[in-house]
């Protein structure tokens, strides 16, 4: 059971590094791979997007128009079976790809994952807020 | 064949037990929701206290515009200093989703709240939603483990 544990541990950090760099590389379609079809992103000042759908309609717009240098630092991942949920820190800074100045925040998340038929994990759902105003 | 006989109504006596031990999942739910009616009203209270009384020892809240607070020392410290600016008014908490496994749960829903600032400004209307993960204590209740919060209106 702990050498399992471990191994999906590694695979949940591996899975942050792809959220990261499919969001600097502006691939939303490999970002969205690391969710389920019925994930739930809950996300500061909006609603609560359901599902991959929504969840893509309200990214593409965030994708397409800026440049993105994000970091995850996931502090804790607590594995519980065929569960998990991970919190930890995030940064970004993003600028738009017509110019203009670049805006920043600070935050943290909390993460619930499932693990999949095929061992790798996705998100189920994913929480976060800023530390300060987003600017 | 009796042998047989015994040996089934013992192996059925045990899987019996195991059924019994482990908590159902409504009362898991049970406990989450009943938790949440507690955090409105200890909040509702005033009485940080009480409501810490929620928290396990090593818990880490995640509210919005500030660090984390990790440890139910800070987490309350946090909380009295809050009470110490507004009071929470009509506090209601809708939970729409808790998920059981083995001894830890979460759930995720919304909430509404009005701050009454203590200086006599004008109150703040939030509605804001929420994930939580609580964690089964060895005498068989609920604590919240990991909070975070955010709004659904900037």
């Amino acid at each position: 059971m702990e050498r399992v544990q471990v191994s999906d541990v590694a695979k949940i950090k591996e899975l942050w590094h792809e959220y990261v760099a499919s969001v600097n590389a502006s691939d939303l379609e490999r970002w969205l791979a690391i969710w389920i079809e019925d994930g739930i992103q809950l996300p500061p000042d909006a609603p609560r997007r359901s599902g991959k759908a929504m969840i893509r309609a309200e990214m593409q717009l965030l994708i397409e128009l800026f440049d993105w240098q994000m970091a995850v630092y996931p502090d804790k991942i607590q594995v519980l079976g065929e569960e998990a949920y991970a919190y930890g820190l995030y940064e970004f800074v993003i600028t738009p790809k017509e110019g203009g100045d670049s805006m920043g925040s600070k935050g943290k998340f909390l993460t619930i994952l499932r693990k999949q038929i095929d061992e790798s994990w996705k998100i189920v759902i994913d929480c976060f807020n800023y530390d300060a105003p987003f600017r | 064949m009796m042998k047989k006989a015994i040996l089934l109504l013992l192996l059925f006596t045990l899987m019996l037990g195991a059924c019994n031990s482990a908590e159902a999942p409504d009362d898991a739910e049970a406990a989450v929701n009943a938790a949440f009616q507690e955090y409105s009203a200890s909040l509702g209270a005033g009485d940080a206290d009480r409501w810490i009384a929620l928290w396990t020892e090593d818990g880490v809240q995640m509210p919005p515009g500030a660090p984390p607070n990790v440890g139910k020392e800070i987490i309350h410290s946090g909380l009295q200093g809050a009470l110490g600016i507004f009071s929470f008014s009509d506090m209601q908490i809708s939970v729409e989703e808790v998920q059981t496994t083995g001894d830890w749960a979460y759930a995720r829903g919304t909430y509404t709240v009005t701050y009454i600032p203590k200086d006599g400004s004008d109150p703040i209307f939030i509605d804001g939603k929420f994930m939580s993960i609580f964690q089964k204590q060895p005498a068989g209740s609920w604590k919240l483990h990991r909070d975070i919060f955010n709004s659904i209106t900037g």
